[in-house]
């Protein structure tokens, strides 16, 4: 601050700093003593005052420390899970509504002028989402079946577990089975198209897959 | 407010352990020195539920302990947890977007079971009338003034590293925070003048 009386402006500047305690000893002691000149500047530091004497932030860091107290815990067993699971269970029958949905969507894409699927939804454009774009060997096909195979880097880069893609297999299946008990040749097709949108609709963008849908739907 | 380092002592600190001497201790020491930035930017992305930002915590540093080794440390740490924070809140919220349209359009038009909000006995504990005051509060800022104020004022984030974080300009987080202070003031004179009147 300079020797000279300084601005009314200069003095708005150095509120914030005031207030934060970012200002020098000789700064803090000085501005205090300006302040009686500056009503405005002073009416904004009472307003200051006001927040800082009701809201005490060690009180609130406190409490957010208490909430948070085991989270390292929980990191550590998340950690320590030999084959960690991000999906669990519950988690999974939450997105269970999409895949029903999927499957009807599906039922009304798929020609059903035979049981065999139509080919263009294996082109490689579907091998190409189906392994999530990670450049790791996602999903290998042999004979139309799909084959999982998800390697270390993979899980890694937050693109599924093994034992996450097991299970949206399994219950993709059961799903498809459910979904279409008079059409079997039609379940393993559907099963797969299914799996497929949900590895996508948790791998990619779910907002676009929404979009997608909703798309369809209409 | 000192001025911040790309990386702060401790950071370096954690990183040398975490790639040189005892791995758990270091993710002890980063989760724990952390925690509290973490939850309260999840618990503000997420609006205020508890539930989901501690989901959304735990979240957050499986990513980072995963990646830890790669840090590159361009950044501090709180900075690439802050990007990280904001990034698994986002997917959260975006999958409960996509989760409750595809719950409608299942149940075509049958009533959608709502799962009970309601706060648990130990949150309700918590929730004193302090908190609950205070949140309605903050919730009443507009978003960038109440990201500035809580970084600055609960956080204590310079507003260099706050800048980073946010990418706005120091001139700009100022004035974000002038505002929200000067907002949050005239919320507690009127609701404290409410109080007076009804007691009187």
């Amino acid at each position: 601050m300079t020797s000279q009386k300084p601005s009314e402006k200069e003095m708005r500047d150095r509120v914030i700093d005031y207030v934060s305690g970012a200002l020098s000893p000789e700064q803090h002691v000085e501005f205090e003593s300006l302040l009686s000149s500056f009503p405005d500047v002073e009416e904004q530091v009472r307003r200051f005052r006001v927040v800082t004497s009701t809201i005490d932030a060690a009180q609130v860091r406190d409490q957010l420390e208490k909430r948070t107290s085991d989270l390292s815990i929980r990191v550590h067993e998340s950690l320590r899970e030999a084959s960690p699971r991000r999906i669990t269970w519950r988690q999974f029958m939450q997105w269970s509504p999409i895949l029903v949905t999927a499957s009807v969507v599906l039922l009304t894409l798929v020609p059903h002028d035979g049981a065999k699927p139509d080919a263009r939804f294996f082109d490689e454009e579907m091998e190409q989402v189906l392994r999530g774009g990670s450049g790791d060997s996602l999903v290998i096909f042999a004979d139309r079946d799909v084959d999982f195979s998800v390697t270390e880097s993979t899980y890694e880069s937050g693109t599924g577990s093994a034992s996450d893609l097991a299970l949206l297999q399994d219950a993709a299946e059961d799903i498809a089975t459910a979904a279409m008990p008079h059409v079997p040749a039609r379940q393993e097709y559907v099963a797969q198209e299914s799996l497929e949108l949900l590895i996508h609709s948790e791998l990619q963008d779910a907002e676009k897959v929404l979009k997608e849908l909703e798309d369809v739907s209409s | 407010m000192g001025v911040s380092l790309a990386v702060k002592q401790d950071d370096s600190a954690i990183l040398h352990e975490y790639v040189h001497g005892d791995r758990d201790a270091a993710i002890t020491a980063f989760v724990r020195q952390h925690q509290r930035f973490v939850y309260s930017v999840a618990l503000r992305q997420l609006g205020n539920d508890h539930d989901d930002a501690q989901d959304a915590s735990q979240d957050v540093f499986i990513r980072a302990v995963r990646s830890l080794e790669s840090f590159k440390g361009e950044s501090s740490l709180q900075t690439w947890l802050y990007r990280i924070t904001v990034n698994v809140c986002h997917s959260m919220r975006r999958k409960d977007k996509l989760r409750s349209w595809f719950v409608r359009s299942a149940d075509d038009g049958e009533p959608v079971e709502v799962e009970d909000s309601a706060p648990g006995p130990e949150q309700q504990l918590m929730n004193d009338a302090f908190n609950e005051r205070l949140m309605a509060m903050l919730q009443e800022l507009p978003e960038k003034q109440r990201e500035t104020f809580c970084l600055r004022y609960f956080d204590e984030l310079s507003y260099e590293e706050m800048s980073r974080m946010l990418g706005t300009s120091v001139g700009g987080l100022k004035a974000n925070y002038f505002h929200a202070v000067q907002k949050l003031a005239g919320m507690i004179e009127r609701s404290d003048s409410d109080r007076h009147r009804r007691e009187t």
